[in-house]
């Protein structure tokens, strides 16, 4: 049975596909541990003191590690690992594809969870033009559910248990984070823009089971697994094919306007169109919470450019861009007021544990570091928000 | 009638050694790794099996390796990962 993923999803590789799948995250596990250790080794002991002048940006440093032969490996194998995630689990959703739809459209009606799909929506070009992070087909591909299935089984491979068991510890991190540091904050309804298949969605109905819980894609596959794996998980959630650059919610209608992982994969236009439309949505008192990568201008030059590396080789074209602003001044054109503004780094539950979450909620906020937004052992997530 | 899913992603693939045979040469080195490594887990498992003796070959499909096994392998997986950079990694 695929791993992470609930017994009423699951796929069902062969002794053979599952050993695959291992040998993936066991690669991938090598490439960002141990060979991401002996490049910042060799960056900072052999080709750094070589430098006329110490490099005081993320692209400074990209320049000239680009020789070494080390990075070259260790780029060569990243990418590769990457097409091998995506490639581990392909067969196997091939070969159970159209059961596996029979199965999805089954799994609903047991939390009262909705499904709300729109043909009409225009997919944007930053979804049906690019295969972001390598992934063929992407987000948006076929009229079934296989490409959720393509991701969440991915990710599961990708991760290699660093997004937990149920693939939500960034949700399940911040959400517990967020009621410790405001407990009188209870929202009543919630919204998760750019869910995917709702894997951070679903904690914010755990930690506010009162709450009425909407995530928003503009790619149907993605929303036909998350309305499935809700269902099957009990945990009432509705899913809405919708842009959230215009989502058609109307104004002060929600509480809390969250996103994971979203920003980097929009144009920086989109971005401001995407923060506007928050501010529209929030009610006075609401919050808008983003988990993201953490920005460049708060790295060290050679931290910044080892996030950047997926920009420049992960099919990841807008991650840059994003990372190159500052959230403060995102929230703040966006009509936040800025002394509304705050931001954080989560311990991840699952490395660190519930306590330690919490600990940090009540303690003075921890500044970002190297293992801050980097998939590795020991990581710690980056959010930030503004009050409306 | 639906498309089969897509093997490779849209856009060039990145290159970064100075002779693109290189990086090609990665990638089916690497594929051969993941190769070795199934291979080689099958067997570990049909070893298993032999050793004690139950049903028929057709039960190794569906056969749970005992948890110091498993243990014992991916500590050998990680080894096996490491040896392969040895190349490069020193
Ligand atoms: C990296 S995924 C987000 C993962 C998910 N939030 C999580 O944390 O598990 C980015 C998602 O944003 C969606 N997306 C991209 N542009 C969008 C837009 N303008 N409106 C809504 N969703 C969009 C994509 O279809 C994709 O599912």
């Amino acid at each position: 049975m695929s791993r992470f993923v609930h017994p009423d999803l699951a796929l069902s590789p062969t002794l053979d596909e599952r050993a695959g799948m291992d040998f993936v995250s066991a690669l991938r596990s090598h490439v960002l541990n141990d060979m991401a250790a002996h490049m910042k080794t060799r960056w900072t002991e052999t080709i750094a003191p070589k430098l006329p002048a110490p490099p005081a940006t993320g692209q400074e440093v990209h320049k000239a590690i680009k020789p070494d032969l080390f990075f070259r490996f260790y780029s060569a194998t990243r990418v590769n690992a990457q097409e091998m995630v995506w490639d581990s689990v392909r067969g196997t959703v091939e070969r159970e594809r159209a059961a596996f739809a029979g199965r999805l459209a089954g799994l609903t009606g047991k939390a009262g969870g909705t499904l709300e799909l729109d043909p009409a929506l225009e997919v944007p070009k930053n979804v049906s033009a690019i295969d972001v992070h390598l992934m063929p087909g992407g987000y948006a591909n076929g009229a079934d559910g296989a490409a959720g299935a393509i991701y969440e089984n991915g990710l599961g491979v990708f991760s290699f248990g660093l997004m937990g068991e149920n693939l939500d510890d960034i949700g399940s991190s911040i959400a517990l984070w967020l009621s410790a540091r405001f407990p009188d904050f209870r929202p009543q309804r919630i919204l998760d823009l750019g869910c995917t298949v709702g894997h951070q969605t679903l904690p914010w109905a755990r930690t506010y089971p009162v709450a009425e819980v909407i995530g928003i894609d503009v790619a149907a596959p993605g929303l036909r697994y998350a309305h499935a794996r809700a269902e099957a998980q009990g945990v009432k959630a509705h899913f809405k094919q919708r842009d959230a650059r215009a989502t058609g919610f109307e104004d002060g209608s929600f509480d809390l306007v969250f996103s994971s992982m979203f920003l980097h994969e929009l144009p920086l236009k989109d971005i401001r169109a995407v923060f506007a439309e928050a501010k529209r949505l929030l009610r006075p008192g609401g919050l808008m919470l983003h988990y993201e990568l953490p920005p460049n201008g708060q790295m060290d030059p050679y931290d910044a450019f080892y996030l950047d590396w997926d920009c420049f080789y992960n099919a990841e074209p807008y991650y840059k861009g994003y990372r190159d602003q500052d959230p403060a001044e995102l929230c703040r054109t966006a009509g936040f007021a800025a002394d509304g503004f705050f931001q954080a780094v989560v311990p991840s539950i699952g490395w660190y544990g519930a306590d330690a979450v919490k600990a940090e909620a009540s303690a003075e906020a921890t500044g970002i570091d190297g293992n801050t937004g980097r998939l590795a052992d020991g990581v710690r997530w980056f959010t930030y928000g503004a009050w409306a | 009638m639906t498309e089969p899913l897509p093997r490779a992603a849209k856009g060039d693939r990145p290159t970064f050694f100075d002779d693109p045979a290189v990086d090609a040469l990665v990638t089916m080195v690497l594929e051969l790794a993941r190769e070795q490594w199934v291979l080689r887990h099958r067997l570990a498992v049909l070893e298993d099996y032999v050793e004690r003796k139950e049903g028929s070959l057709g039960a190794v499909e569906a056969h749970a390796m005992p948890a110091d096994k498993t243990a014992a392998l991916d500590a050998q997986r990680a080894e096996f990962v490491t040896r392969l950079f040895r190349a490069v990694e020193r």
